[in-house]
């Protein structure tokens, strides 16, 4: 069964590993472009003062995400940050935070600006939606509404780039988003084969 | 002119809670999270199969 949550929810939860430490918080939320897979989160030191840490903490080595911590089989799973992100970062937009950026359709209809990102918690992580503050027209200005995302997603340039036929599948809230997201992929396929 | 030790100690506390300040500000951009992107176009067209299996 998968789980739908924000990116964001993720900010400062704790590391943990199956035998009780506490190694790390999180700080980023890492996904690549190509796909819109999560590849891991940056980490920050535990405390008020630690900063940054140079190692990063991959998807695949993930234990499972709950809403309280992120669970790891052990400390060792930690990998350097060049590992995970070097080559894709190095390829166009490599680092960019997606947080404020505004979304269009590809018929060139600006739909609002992103405050947030949905990913589908299973086996891996996939990128599903963006949570926007929509613009006048698709809905009351500044309302916050959950996007659909095509499962073919590829982002790159400032602006975030959506099917026109996603405007369709827009939800309120987390609970009925899942089941819009299948079926606006569902259209696209078929739509397309 | 002389000046009371009082003011020399309410400058001095006064720094250091500015520093203090200046010190938690950045250290709490420091640890600030964001969701970060990585990738590009590139990416796109080597990889294009990697979400259609889900």
């Amino acid at each position: 069964m998968s789980t739908l949550l924000r990116a964001t929810e993720l900010h400062g939860l704790v590391v943990v590993t199956l035998g009780g430490d506490e190694i790390a918080d999180v700080k980023d939320v890492v996904w690549r472009a190509a796909g819109g897979s999560v590849l891991g989160f940056t980490l920050n030191k535990r405390g008020l003062f630690g900063g940054p840490m140079k190692e990063v903490l991959t998807w695949a080595a993930l234990h499972w995400v709950g809403p309280d911590a992120v669970m790891v089989p052990d400390a060792t799973v930690l990998v350097h940050r060049d590992d995970v992100t070097g080559a894709g970062g190095a390829a166009g937009r490599g680092g960019g935070d997606v947080i404020g950026d505004d979304v269009l359709t590809e018929d060139g209809r600006r739909l609002g600006r992103v405050v947030d990102v949905i990913i589908e918690v299973e086996a891996s992580g996939d990128v599903v939606g963006y949570e926007i503050e929509a613009d006048e027209g698709l809905r009351s200005g500044g309302q916050r509404v959950l996007l659909p995302l095509p499962d073919t997603l590829a982002v790159s340039g400032e602006k975030l780039i959506v099917p026109a036929a996603a405007v369709d599948f827009v939800a309120d809230d987390l609970a009925g988003f899942g089941a819009a997201v299948e079926q606006f992929r569902t259209q696209l396929r078929t739509g397309t084969s | 002119m002389d000046v009371s030790p009082l003011v020399w100690v309410v400058v001095a506390v006064a720094i250091i809670l500015a520093v203090l300040l200046a010190v938690l500000v950045i250290q709490r951009r420091r640890r600030a999270g964001g969701v970060v992107v990585v990738g590009g176009a590139a990416d796109a067209d080597a990889a294009p199969e990697h979400r259609e299996e889900s």
